[in-house]
């Protein structure tokens, strides 16, 4: 008998031997020869691998088996063959310890866990003839554990998360491409549609062809779609097998096309769950696979509803801040101009800080009017209090003073005018108030300055000496009449004004002098690099900011800061007296 | 320690009249605990109600308003809120918010 076919009978008996042995064992269970080939694999060693029965695992070639998958390690790093049980046993002889191994299929990245040992077969002589591998099934343990640990990183990322888009991204990156290859957040919008926060779907042509067919327009309630129905009942729906009936269902909402577009794609299962905080729906969280992956389980159901209720809240949460948060800016944009109109020769600009961070809406408010007669009416205040109920007092105040200047400017008119306004609100408060108004004659602009319990501007020339303009009254809304003093400036090329709330004073130092003095010590080139550093001295520091900031600074044109020292400084002050 | 939160109050009484001494800063953060002393004495003791601010330190514009609703108050009953012994930065704060005449403040 030729030495081929003595082996080959030999393997033959040998597996039939091993077959006897093996064959109803409830472990999958491989022989390897010495050279590592599979000589045996039960049934349940084929199926381990995606193939029908153990005889297909040991005729199929070792490499195109492995080619489709990846061994991994628990912590999803590749397995080095060369540690693998078997081999190691061929290598020394010896019995090894049991290693867990998971074989993701690269098509669609499932992964079945195995704990994989292996033992020696040796013959008389003692020399290893064989390595049996003995591989017991834990994906479904694997599996609920690597959720287990989904849903603690899904809790730990989502308390992070404040803003919807970071939610909604937090979200579709727990899910996406471990769970579902296809994930959609849809939200309930003002105006009350369903609309598309997130999509996250395979980068192909046909998946961007049912993207814009399904998900990316905003969907009116009254429409029979899955995220809809599931919007309106609150109970989750899904389809784990897409049959024949469901694309034909699928067909009469949206058409024809979507049965060659979901062909295409391979939808297997889909899933849509309410996302919600306590009984209010805000919106579904929709997760599908497709291709080689298989259907959704028991265990990935469970995932998903879990994550979906964790995401609801917070979802309602963020929501909640960002409604907040856009209307703050909303009544902010009301209370200060979106411009600053242009006053020709002279440069103007501000820099806002609000208070917090939240309700990011202050007492604070300033507003630049041109006049009739080609002048230009500044004003700068504070209201007492903050939050809404200030805004509404700011609101009310700034209207009045709008008013007033358009029909007369003179401080006496508009100060009186602001205080009567004050004291008839319902709960009065108080206000302070800077009011310039700027005129210009040739080269040379005025600045004419009154104060209601407001600290006064600060003038700086352009060789750089810093002085206060202005005189205390009382703030408007403390008592019957107010009548403010009048100081005017007169500046040349290069000299500014700064106007300011008592937010750029720091705690150590409230007084308008520390301004002047910081003001000495700032180098700068431009207006804007000035107002910089004068709101950038306001922040750190000894003590946080407990109040807005609003600085203001109008500077003439021409001259510059630096060139212009030594020149003479135009810039001389004149009381102009109380005007009634 | 938190800036703010080292505001120490202490009220006497005598004669239907009370003197309040506060020592620290006063801002936003701790006003409402002036408040409420004031608020208190104002419903309590019949008549003026002098606060001694020797001691204090600094004050903001929550405060002034805090004081001027208190002097509204007291005067809408025939009484008067009185500002003793200021330092000369409170001097200076109520001067530049135009409010030393009308918070009448004694010098010390």
């Amino acid at each position: 008998m030729p030495g081929d076919q003595f082996i080959e009978l030999a393997m033959a008996e040998n597996r039939h031997v091993l077959d006897v042995l093996f064959r109803h064992a409830s472990e999958a269970i491989t022989v390897q020869d010495r050279s590592g080939r599979v000589i045996y694999a039960n049934d349940e060693a084929g199926r381990l691998m995606g193939l029908p029965t153990g005889a297909d695992l040991v005729e199929a070639p070792t490499k195109s088996v492995l080619a489709s998958y990846e061994l991994i390690d628990e912590a999803g790093d590749p397995f080095p063959l060369g540690e693998l049980p078997g081999r190691l046993v061929l290598e020394h002889g010896e019995p090894v310890a049991e290693r867990i191994i998971g074989y993701r299929r690269k098509d669609s990245n499932d992964v079945r866990w195995s704990r994989l040992r292996a033992s020696p077969i040796k013959d008389d002589a003692g020399q290893v003839v064989w390595a049996i591998n003995f591989f017991l099934d834990i994906t479904a343990r694997m599996r609920r554990r690597q959720i287990e640990s989904l849903l603690v990183a899904a809790q730990e990322q989502l308390v992070e998360s404040l803003e919807v888009e970071s939610v909604v991204e937090t979200i579709t990156r727990l899910i996406a491409p471990d769970i579902a290859n296809w994930v959609g957040v849809h939200l309930l919008d003002d105006a009350g549609y369903l609309r598309a926060a997130a999509m996250v779907y395979p980068q192909t042509d046909d998946a961007v062809d049912l993207v814009t067919m399904t998900g990316q327009e905003r969907v009116p309630l009254s429409s029979d779609r899955m995220q809809t129905r599931v919007f309106s009942t609150g109970e989750a729906e899904s389809v784990l097998e897409v049959t024949d009936e469901a694309l034909s269902q699928a067909e009469g909402i949206f058409g024809p096309d979507i049965r060659r577009v979901i062909e295409a794609l391979d939808l297997n299962s889909v899933v849509c769950l309410p996302l919600r905080t306590g009984d209010r729906v805000i919106g579904t969280l929709t997760a599908a696979r497709s291709g080689p992956m298989p259907p959704f389980d028991a265990e990935d159901l469970f995932a998903l509803t879990a994550l979906a209720d964790r995401a609801g809240v917070t979802l309602a949460n963020a929501l909640l801040y960002s409604h907040e948060h856009e209307m703050a800016q909303v009544v902010s944009r009301a209370l200060h101009p979106d411009e600053i109109p242009q006053f020709p020769g002279v440069e103007m600009n501000v820099r806002y800080l609000p208070q917090a961070l939240i309700s990011n809406v202050g007492g604070d408010f300033y507003d630049v009017i041109p006049l009739a007669d080609g002048r230009c009416a500044i004003f700068l205040g504070d209201i007492e209090g903050k939050g809404i109920p200030a805004a509404e007092v700011v609101a009310t105040v700034r209207q009045v003073l709008r008013a007033t200047i358009a029909i007369d400017p003179a401080p006496s008119v508009v100060f009186r005018q602001l205080n009567d306004a004050l004291l008839n609100e319902p709960s009065p408060r108080f206000c302070t108030l800077v009011y310039a108004v700027v005129d210009r004659a040739d080269d040379k602009v005025s600045v004419e300055v009154s104060l209601a319990g407001h600290p006064p501007p600060v003038v700086v020339t352009s060789d750089g000496v810093a002085f206060e303009i202005g005189r205390a009254s009382p703030p408007a809304g403390v008592m019957e009449h107010l009548d403010p003093y009048r100081d005017r400036v007169t500046l040349g090329p290069g000299d500014l004004v700064l106007l300011y709330t008592d937010g750029v004073l720091s705690r150590r130092q409230p007084l308008p002098e520390r301004l002047s003095a910081t003001v000495r010590e700032i180098d700068f080139e431009s207006l804007d690099e000035l107002l910089d550093k004068v709101i950038g001295s306001t922040q750190g520091g000894d003590h946080p900011i407990a109040d807005d900031v609003v600085v203001f600074g109008l500077r003439v044109a021409g001259g510059s800061g630096v060139d212009a020292s030594g020149g003479d400084s135009a810039a001389h002050r004149a009381p102009s007296g109380r005007d009634s | 320690m938190i800036p703010g939160d080292d505001l120490v109050i202490d009220v006497t009484v005598s004669d239907g009249s009370a003197t309040l001494r506060a020592a620290g800063e006063i801002d936003i953060g701790n006003v409402g605990r002036l408040q409420s002393e004031l608020d208190a004495l104002i419903r309590t003791v019949p008549g003026d109600v002098t606060i001694d601010m020797e001691a204090i330190t600094f004050l903001d514009s929550s405060t002034l308003g805090a004081l001027i609703g208190a002097k509204k108050r007291l005067q809408g009953s025939g009484r008067d809120l009185l500002l003793k012994n200021p330092r000369p930065m409170v001097v200076r704060i109520l001067e530049i918010t135009g409010l030393r005449g009308y918070l009448g403040v004694q010098a010390s």
